[in-house]
């Protein structure tokens, strides 16, 4: 039991965390307008919600396997609680953090209308810190992180979340200013 | 009181009647906007119309007065097709991706089962081909050095591969005083296995057995074992295990004793493996089975 709980937590965070990157792309992508013209905007913000949603989903999945798996010695406290755990504190840590971060975003994106733009905004943009966060979380666990394979999909996720920011980032400062009224 | 005729209508009054009917059945909470004309009466009261061309007017109308509210008593038959159309068109306006959506969802499901079965099958535990590279990874026959005494590392490092079950011959079951064999520190080369036994005093009560060194990424892994008079099991012990950096000391802190206690209740190598100390609780396994193995073959115990 603990065997099949160790093995599903370690592919729930993988997937979780391919799941997070991909939305970020979707909204980075979304929100530089570089959605191209196959596909309406519409659709690109409906994965892209989509996406986050099972993001949060599987590091639901992800904490409670972890939980389950007593073998690992990761307490239900240290899953809400970061800085507690008893080892590997620190990876636990941006776990736990980013685990909040993702659950603000995504929550907070239902009843979006509630805020206002500049609040959504700014909550929606910690989930960016939020991945960072479970990117490093995963490599510092190190349950996986001598896999060639886990460093090399890593390593693509980094990228491709990296290029998607450039994009979004280069098209707010090609963005031309309103001219100023005389 | 008298049913007026309807009102005088032309093809744009219909065509925009049948915009809003359709924008409606899409959103039923949307504000009906200001009708630019004056209600009609249904098309069975109005029969003061003898005209056709109204009356077919005054019928489509009503049909459309009908979508508006969305009462389906007036849509038998083929109008409850229509009304499952907009019911998908309504659901497919609000998830444009619903294809995708469900493409994401299936692909996340299957992946996390795969990488799980995956995870499984890659478990050396249960995979021989993995087990196989573990041992001929470099093993050495130790037999050399414990047999002769006088085997020197490099002579022991020039014989031949072996597994450690058959590079175990020398057991502490021959205690003479005589020839006292030491115990042999675990060979520099980390790629190497060898089985070294402790000789017990000359009238044994215990026997002591010390299994194969076994490497892995994290580092080498052997265990300690004391027999009883008896042969059975009394104490397991590690004598070697990853240290090189701090998680290792952390994962092995909790391992190796759940791992002493389930061989000593389980009296064999039949050890589960401990849950993120994968690497440790295997080679742990094999070192085990290695010592019992060695001492089975000089008849110190009946463990298998």
């Amino acid at each position: 039991m603990n065997d099949v709980m160790w093995y599903l937590s370690r592919s729930t965070g993988i997937v979780a965390g391919v799941l997070a990157v991909a939305s970020l792309m979707w909204g980075f992508l979304f929100s530089a307008r570089e959605t191209g013209t196959r596909r309406r905007p519409a659709w690109w913000l409906d994965l892209h919600n989509w996406l986050g949603g099972l993001a949060l989903i599987f590091t639901i999945a992800h904490l409670v396997t972890s939980v389950l798996n007593r073998d690992a010695g990761i307490a239900i406290a240290s899953v809400f609680v970061p800085g507690i755990a008893s080892a590997d504190r620190l990876a636990l840590a941006w776990g736990v953090i980013a685990t909040y971060l993702f659950a603000t975003t995504v929550l907070t994106s239902w009843p979006r209308r509630l805020f206002s733009r500049r609040t959504w905004r700014i909550v929606h943009l910690s989930s960016v810190v939020g991945v960072a966060l479970a990117l490093v979380h995963g490599y510092q666990m190190g349950s996986d992180a001598s896999a060639r394979l886990f460093r090399f999909g890593m390593l693509v996720a980094v990228a491709a979340g990296t290029y998607t920011l450039g994009v979004r980032l280069f098209g707010v400062m090609a963005k031309p200013r309103k001219p100023s009224r005389q | 009181m008298a049913q007026l005729p309807a009102p005088p209508m032309n093809l744009d009054d219909v065509h925009r009647l049948e915009e809003l009917a359709r924008r409606r059945a899409q959103d039923p909470k949307r504000p009906l906007p200001e009708p630019r004309v004056a209600p009609v009466a249904p098309a069975s009261q109005s029969t003061a119309s003898t005209d056709p061309k109204q009356a077919a007017l005054a019928a489509r109308l009503e049909l459309l007065a009908q979508r508006r509210t969305g009462s389906s008593t007036g849509n038998q038959g083929s109008a409850s097709s229509p009304s499952g159309s907009a019911a998908a068109n309504r659901s497919k306006r609000r998830h444009p991706a619903q294809g995708a959506r469900a493409a994401a969802l299936g692909l996340s499901i299957v992946s996390t089962g795969g990488l799980a079965a995956l995870f499984a099958v890659s478990n050396p535990s249960t995979g021989t081909q993995l087990a196989a590279a573990s041992i001929v990874s470099g093993q050495t026959a130790a037999s050399a050095a414990v047999g002769s005494q006088t085997a020197t590392p490099a002579a022991a490092s020039a014989a031949p591969a072996a597994t450690p079950q058959a590079a175990a011959p020398v057991v502490g079951a021959a205690p003479t005083a005589a020839t006292p064999t030491a115990p042999v520190a675990p060979t520099p080369d980390p790629a190497s296995q060898q089985v070294n036994i402790a000789v017990p005093a000359p009238a044994p009560v215990e026997t002591t057995v010390q299994g194969a060194v076994f490497q892995n990424k994290w580092g080498n892994v052997q265990v300690e074992v004391t027999f009883g008079a008896d042969g059975s099991l009394i104490d397991v012990s590690t004598l070697q295990t990853p240290y090189r950096d701090g998680k290792s000391v952390r994962i092995n802190d909790y391992a190796v004793p759940r791992l002493n206690s389930e061989a000593l209740s389980a009296q064999s190598a039949n050890v589960d493996t401990v849950s993120g100390a994968t690497y440790t609780s295997n080679d742990y396994r094999r070192s085990l089975q290695s010592a019992i193995d060695t001492a089975r073959a000089a008849g110190v115990t009946a463990v298998a």
